[in-house]
């Protein structure tokens, strides 16, 4: 289950695009940090912090301790990281508070396990139709990935949301027909005639 | 065969602007791998085959490749050595307008290394410069 990372924040004032620029001219990252019961608060964020916390949780969902000066410390969790599409320098960072004794919906990546016999021995193409599925849980029990183990699917398999591991305290949110992993039949893709007079 | 509408409103359009970035179809959807464009231009129908089957054919048919872009634009073009005037050319073919971060193609179910490669090879189909790119995990 989940494990907690710290994050240090600054409650910044300004808000809107020129202040914002001059943020990430500094260095700095602009964030927001909303929830069901508090008031959304602008935040900013140091850039290397980011980028180390970012490292240190390697694509999990994480809870994150915000550490705000003056304010204390707030449960969070990143539910969106906006970035430049072509420089890919970090624009933008929602955080959203959480509390330790409250369910919440989040969306957790789905990990793929092992390799799947389809794909080794049938020629078979792994497609991943939901790269993370929406579940409901307390704090404790988040957790960082959906770890699916692919190793007996074989070919024209599908693994749905009904067939995702049970987790203590998870609830799935997503269709339970919802497609998550599939292996679908090698060479199904037919030749294009544009294939066939090119070769 | 070359991408083309298979019908349209307009017969002609004007030529428009390329001005910015692209706003949406700049990120990973579907696949493991993309190819991104980081220049402007024109992508036509042709070019578009001609890098889907540069990317298939490295790949020897593995794996799974999609086409995010499609050529709505019609492009016109006199005939040769004809006077200037007498209206606008008929149409030539299609194109689609490529800006800075659009995704191209995405590529899944083969290794990276695969899938760099035919990327690159994709990439020299094309009258603009594109990078490879690998869906953030980080995130």
């Amino acid at each position: 289950m989940s494990t907690s990372t710290t994050l240090k924040v600054l409650s910044r004032e300004e808000t809107g695009r020129s202040s914002s620029r001059r943020l990430r001219k500094a260095n700095q990252i602009p964030a927001i940090l909303y929830g069901k019961h508090s008031d959304p608060v602008a935040l900013a964020v140091g850039n290397k912090d980011f980028v180390k916390m970012l490292r240190s949780i390697a694509g999990r969902k994480t809870i994150i301790e915000l550490e705000r000066e003056g304010s204390g410390k707030a449960l969070s969790f990143l539910q969106e990281v906006q970035r430049d599409p072509i420089t890919d320098r970090f624009l933008h960072a929602d955080f959203q508070e959480i509390h330790a004794d409250e369910k919440f919906e989040v969306e957790v990546p789905v990990v793929v396990k092992g390799s799947s016999v389809g794909v080794r021995m049938h020629n078979g193409i792994l497609e991943i139709a939901s790269h993370s599925v929406r579940v409901r849980c307390l704090a404790k029990n988040l957790p960082g990935a959906i770890e699916v183990d692919i190793s007996n699917l074989d070919v024209e398999d599908t693994i749905k949301v009904g067939g995702l591991p049970a987790l203590e305290g998870v609830e799935y949110r997503d269709p339970a027909g919802q497609a998550v992993i599939a292996i679908l039949v090698g060479e199904a893709e037919e030749a294009k005639p544009g294939d066939a007079a090119a070769s | 065969m070359a991408l083309a509408p298979a019908r349209t409103k307009y017969r002609k359009v004007m030529k428009g602007s390329r001005a910015g970035n692209a706003k949406g179809g700049n990120t990973i959807a579907f696949g493991e791998y993309g190819l991104q464009s980081l220049t402007r231009g024109g992508m036509t129908g042709r070019q578009i085959e001609a890098a889907r089957i540069a990317i298939n054919r490295h790949m020897k048919r593995k794996g799974k490749v999609w086409i995010r872009v499609f050529p709505h634009k019609p492009i016109t073009q006199k005939p040769a050595e004809v006077r200037m005037g007498s209206g606008k050319g008929s149409v030539d073919h299609y194109e689609a307008v490529i800006k800075p971060g659009a995704m191209l193609f995405e590529i899944a179910g083969v290794p990276q290394s695969i899938a760099k490669e035919a990327c690159r090879l994709a990439d020299a189909k094309l009258p603009f410069h594109c990078r490879f790119v690998v869906r953030d995990q980080s995130v």
